[in-house]
């Protein structure tokens, strides 16, 4: 509503459009405030350096939601392309070919495993939704069925246990710069999207189609090969996600994903970003997946029960939803 | 079925075979093949018992995916179906156990319904009115309420089964038969019978599909969509209740895991049956006739003993494939 906010003056007006430019902030900020006065175990290096860890894939997670929104798309298919990921290199660094060769071969193997998959999932979605012009919110619940099935059929249902260390410590318990790995790559993805999104053609573009598609038609360039860059983009960053979370437990798991769509949904909605395309920020996305797991990790140390979270995590969700109405 | 009169498109010249291919022909054309093939190369089949199974599993689906289609009538998506097929099935458990098993049988049907519909109206009117309120698409609200209610059917439970119900109930609704034919065939009938009238034939009927299919005209000609809207999102969760009451009462205890799949099946079944993702045009006959195809499916699968899994793979790509076909025909 921009008649309200031109209209109000002074700080009140600044402070709400601060709020309602990044919501999270707010959220994480009372959080923070309000447990680390209470709780002593919350403001501990290792906690906050699980807080960093745990928000890792999640933040990945949450900006290739963010990417696919920007192109007014949507992307159901996450979770389940996390769960299939996660299993399919899991399956692949312990199996027959792979049996024997050494650490670096094997966390290779599991880069190129993970990426050509989530690329591939990215561009078939591409293609349909952002090529063909499919309505991405029903091709990527197909896909979500397609993947869930594929992740369960090739491996039994069971956990797939004996990811090689190699592959833990380069994504999981490994350092890079005497920080944790994870925490480094999640930078690392950060700093490049942001450059993307900022600075090249294509990110300019991509926010264009968000707003107005038909003014990159006149301004000389294909909307569809551009939404459709967008879901492989994001197949890609699901890829790096599955691959630090599969780190993380140490096995293929089939329903590794099940709730990681809600919450990367909710930290980019609560983050900021627009679900009407176009509008939304790296940093947005950060500062909604570092929210999600401070609350999360807070409900943790209270002991509070994962129903409960579930609540929460959902009350978030349609409270973002108003804060952006509001605005 | 063919809502043709309602049709405003200009006539637009096309092919013979893509002017016969409308979502209804399809599906009965894909029922037939299903049939025939099923009849021929699987003995099994066409046993009472296979039929009887079939004809229970499509009626369910049948009532829960026409709910789901006044979801999309008015350019939604309920994503919280599941959710509240779990939490229904959790209050009606609640409130039968409660009750005295001496009490007339179908008394506690009637409780039973009366309870089930008057969880899923208010949940459907809640999701509704702050779909109406936000101006969201409803498949990010309803994906926000589904994580609250699965919360709280979860919570309540701790995620333990509740049983007691009381036997004449089982017996006599969930796992019963009328003149030979399944409680959830008669159940189905008289429910999509009356929502078919209500959808057809009376004003409300025609102002959902007003509201759904260009929101603020219908509202400049004195419709109050808001209104209709939400009404859509009660009657969507009622069926989606109804339909957990109908699995509860077969299975004799409430559970807040039943539902998962009906959330993607009914949305499924929709798009299979045709129900424009614009708004404003679907057939309940063909969403019925979508049902029957998908269930015949999965039977085929069951029969076939082809894993479960592949079910799920083979419903995503018809999904998917429709998705592409209908292209060219919604805009």
């Amino acid at each position: 509503m921009a008649y309200d906010t031109s209209i109000r003056n002074g700080h009140a007006a600044r402070i709400l459009t601060v709020c309602s430019e990044y919501p999270a902030i707010i959220l994480a900020a009372i959080a923070i405030a309000v447990f680390g006065l209470f709780d002593d175990r919350f403001l501990t290096i290792r906690n906050i350096q699980n807080v960093a860890n745990q928000s890792s894939y999640l933040l990945i997670l949450a900006l290739a939601q963010t990417v696919v929104l920007l192109g007014r798309g949507f992307d159901l298919s996450m979770g389940s392309a996390v769960s299939l990921i996660s299993v399919a290199v899991a399956l692949a660094t312990t199996g027959q070919f792979a049996a024997g060769v050494g650490g670096a071969v094997a966390v290779a193997i599991a880069l190129l495993v993970a990426l050509s998959i989530g690329v591939f999932i990215g561009g078939v979605l591409g293609l349909l939704s952002g090529v063909l012009g499919a309505n991405s919110f029903i091709i990527s619940l197909g896909m979500m069925n397609v993947c869930i099935g594929l992740a369960s059929i090739i491996s039994g249902g069971r956990p797939v246990f004996n990811v090689p260390t190699a592959v833990i410590a380069s994504f999981n318990t490994g350092t890079m710069l005497w920080l944790p790995a994870p925490l480094v790559i999640s930078v690392l993805v950060c700093l490049a999207l942001h450059l993307m999104l900022s600075k090249t053609v294509y990110g300019r573009l991509l926010y264009l189609v968000g707003s107005n598609p038909k003014a990159v038609h006149v301004a000389g360039h294909n909307p569809r090969t551009i939404i459709a860059w967008s879901f492989v983009i994001a197949g890609a960053l699901v890829a790096l996600s599955a691959l630090l979370l599969t780190a993380r437990t140490g096995t293929g798991e089939p329903n590794l994903g099940a709730n990681l769509l809600l919450q990367a949904i909710a930290a980019a909605v609560i983050g900021g970003v627009s679900l009407a395309g176009g509008k939304g920020s790296v940093w947005q996305a950060v500062f909604g997946a570092l929210t999600i797991t401070v609350f999360s990790n807070v409900l943790n140390l209270m002991q509070v029960s994962g129903y409960i979270q579930s609540i929460a995590l959902g009350a978030i969700i349609i409270g973002a939803l108003w804060l952006e109405r509001s605005r | 079925m063919q809502d043709y009169t309602m049709s405003s498109d200009l006539p637009i010249r096309t092919s013979r075979t893509r002017r016969w291919a409308v979502p209804g022909n399809l599906v009965v054309l894909a029922i037939a093949l299903l049939v025939g093939a099923e009849a021929i190369f699987q003995p099994r089949f066409l046993t009472l018992q296979n039929l009887g199974n079939v004809s229970r599993t499509a009626s369910l689906l049948s009532l829960v995916a026409v709910g789901q289609m006044f979801a999309i009538l008015v350019r939604g998506f309920d994503l919280s179906i599941g959710a509240t097929m779990a939490f229904t099935s959790i209050v009606v458990a609640t409130v039968l156990a409660h009750t005295s098993g001496e009490l007339n049988p179908a008394l506690l049907v009637c409780i039973s319904i009366a309870a089930s519909v008057a969880t899923g109206a208010f949940i459907g009117a809640v999701n509704g009115l702050v779909v109406t309120a936000l101006r969201v698409h409803s498949f990010i609200v309803t994906l926000g309420s589904a994580s609250i209610i699965t919360g709280f059917a979860l919570w309540l439970t701790d995620g333990i089964p509740i049983y007691g119900l009381p036997r004449s109930f089982i017996d006599g609704f969930g796992r019963a038969t009328w003149l030979g034919v399944s409680s959830f065939v008669w159940v189905a009938a008289i429910t999509l019978a009356a929502l078919a009238a209500l959808y057809n034939l009376s004003f409300v009927g025609k102002y959902i599909r007003a509201a759904g299919r260009d929101q603020r005209a219908s509202e400049l000609s004195g419709i109050n969509t808001r209104a209709y809207i939400i009404l859509a999102y009660a009657l969507c969760s009622a069926c989606a209740a109804l339909g957990s009451l109908l699995l509860t009462s077969q299975m004799g205890s409430g559970q807040a895991s039943i539902g998962t799949v009906f959330t993607f099946q009914s949305i499924a079944v929709c798009i299979i049956g045709g129900v424009s993702l614009l708004g404003g045009r679907a057939s309940i006959a063909n969403v019925v006739l979508a049902a029957v195809f998908m269930q015949l499916l999965n039977n085929c699968f069951e029969l076939f003993r082809i894993p479960s899994q592949a079910q799920s793979i083979v419903a995503g790509l018809i999904v998917m494939a429709i998705a592409i076909g209908s292209l060219g025909r919604s805009e």
